[in-house]
């Protein structure tokens, strides 16, 4: 196995990230086109590779103001914590898409939170597994969480969570449903071990 | 796994299970029943002696009839876990609701999770949350939500009619008033009418400013600025080519309350410019500044004519209406600190608390 010190930047395995990305998430927009009746169509235009150093600067670039954030820690071969995040605008759209209110999500209900559980299971479930079908080992999850706060302030609480990580698998995501647009990101924090791991079964994948 | 670790293990995971509020069933790898907790034989009213060793979807083809057994095949098969929300499935087994007033099933928030215990053949195990009472609550709360809404509006219609028929109103008033100046034979009379005009006409364009603004409760003051200067200068017959008007600063939406007496000082301040600072067709210009500082706001209107004489500033002595009106809203109505210089032209500048609009 290669070991890097980093890994990052390399446009190869962005393409394959996304490639994978593409399969997993695809596998949730049909299961959530079953759900809300009407199709749903998911994409990931974007992924890169980010040092868990460098994640407030990106957070600061991508996510302000209050959003909508899905944490859900995964074990088994591969380690870390997978979390969904949408903007407090796309977290308005995504429930007025799904569930056909119009509200702040300041004040989410115990259904809405469910139906976010739902939703974020769906998404990070599909996508992980995909990594884990790749890398042939599977990956169990613990129980999704959903909160809602200022970006900031998630990420700066989230830093104690992921010490242990020093990378992370951004994939924004873009979702269409019911005519609306939703942009989401998908944040997967592992540690260099884990991440070089997922990275040469992907060389070994595509026999490069 | 030894066996008393496991017996350990498996006593532990009962004693938890049967002190939850939830229905907890356990699974093997066919789908059998090996794990039926209290919860979930008083609400389904199935024994666990009659449940244990039976495939839950023989017990409940209800699952497979609603499309909802592949969830636990893909727990099983995929090692993943599946959640269900009220807002999708409603349930994963139907419960009678005791009280049908509310809703005739109870609905769940079910967790599936893919496991691996004691024992070797167990596969699955489900949570079932009861949460009924929340969803109960929360179409109350949308009821109540829409039916407070409804009201609103309708009270905002209300209150947008009867701003329209004051503006209306006094625009009859300025009528009335218009009449009587045609009809006075003294120019003293005719010019405290011309005034009385003004500042009714002042009042009627905040009135309709009102009923045009989203909020009922604050006004748009550039706009109002806008139509009183418009209104005075082509009432005065000033062109702007001779006397230029300059609004400066980001306007706040100033609250009803300090609206009212901001517009009076301002039709009083810009009539006092138009009729005097600019005598003999003089060129000139009046400006009008906003600053926000926190919660305070600073007035300051401005023109380069000659100044107000002091005589007249004094106000002890003063006679003019408009002066003492000025000063009278500024510190009765916006508690404002103000004053009047003269140096250079005529200043009045006054500063006060920014009152909150209700929304």
């Amino acid at each position: 196995m290669i070991m890097r010190n980093s890994i990052s930047g390399d446009p190869f395995h962005d393409d394959i990230l996304k490639e994978v990305f593409n399969i997993g998430i695809g596998d949730a927009a049909n299961a959530l086109s079953i759900l809300v009746k009407s199709p749903v169509r998911i994409q990931v235009p974007e992924i890169k590779i980010i040092d868990n150093k460098k994640l407030s600067s990106y957070v600061k670039k991508e996510l302000t103001d209050v959003g909508v954030f899905i944490t859900q820690p995964f074990g088994g071969t591969i380690t870390g914590q997978a979390l969904l995040a949408y903007s407090k605008e796309c977290s308005k759209s995504l429930l007025s898409a799904i569930m056909d209110v119009n509200k702040e999500i300041a004040s989410l209900t115990k259904v809405e939170i469910s139906t976010l559980e739902e939703i974020g299971n769906l998404l990070i479930v599909s996508c992980l597994s995909t990594i884990g079908d790749m890398i042939k080992n599977p990956i169990s999850f613990s129980m999704p969480m959903v909160s809602t706060s200022g970006a900031e302030l998630f990420f700066s609480d989230l830093a104690q969570r992921i010490e242990d990580y020093e990378q992370c698998i951004v994939a924004k995501n873009k979702m269409e449903v019911k005519n609306m647009q939703i942009e989401g990101y998908i944040f997967i924090f592992l540690s260099f071990k884990d991440i070089n791991s997922i990275i040469n079964n992907l060389d070994a994948t595509t026999n490069r | 796994m030894n066996d008393l670790q496991s017996i350990v293990k498996s006593m532990l995971f009962q004693v938890l299970s049967e002190g939850m509020n939830t229905g907890v069933i356990l699974l093997d790898r066919d789908g059998r029943i090996q794990y039926w907790n209290r919860w979930i034989e008083q609400h389904t009213g199935v024994i666990q002696e009659k449940a244990i060793g039976q495939e839950l979807l023989r017990l409940f083809p209800e699952i497979t009839d609603r499309g909802q057994a592949h969830y636990l095949t893909t727990v099983r098969e995929k090692n993943v876990p599946v959640f269900l929300s009220p807002y999708f499935h409603q349930y994963l087994i139907r419960i009678a609701n005791s009280d049908s007033s509310h809703t005739p099933h109870m609905y769940q928030k079910v967790k599936i999770f893919p496991v691996d215990l004691t024992e070797k053949s167990c596969s699955t195990l489900i949570f079932i949350e009861d949460i009924t009472d929340a969803i109960v609550h929360e179409r109350e709360m949308t009821l109540l939500n829409k039916k407070l809404t409804a009201e609103l509006d309708e009270k905002k219609i209300l209150l947008r009619e009867v701003h329209h028929r004051v503006k209306n109103n006094l625009q009859i008033i300025c009528s009335l008033i218009r009449k009587q100046m045609n009809a006075a034979d003294s120019p003293l009379v005719t010019k405290h009418l011309e005034e009385s005009l003004n500042r009714v006409m002042s009042i009627s364009f905040m009135h309709e400013e009102l009923y045009r603004s989203k909020s009922l409760a604050s006004v748009d003051f550039k706009q109002f600025v806008y139509r009183t200067s418009q209104h005075l200068f082509a009432f005065h017959n000033i062109p702007p080519q001779q006397v230029q008007f300059i609004f400066e600063g980001d306007v706040p939406q100033l609250a009803i309350d300090q609206a009212l007496p901001c517009s009076l000082i301002t039709n009083e301040l810009l009539t006092n410019s138009i009729k005097y600072a600019f005598p003999d067709g003089r060129k000139g210009q009046i400006r009008l500044m906003f600053e926000e500082k926190g919660d305070t706001l600073d007035y300051h209107f401005f023109d380069n004519g000659p100044g107000i004489p002091r005589d007249i500033l004094d106000r002890e002595e003063a006679e003019t209406l408009g002066l003492h009106l000025i000063e009278l809203l500024a510190k009765n109505q916006l508690e404002a600190n103000c004053g009047f210089t003269t140096d250079n032209g005529t200043s009045f500048r006054m500063r006060f608390k920014k009152q909150v609009a209700d929304k």
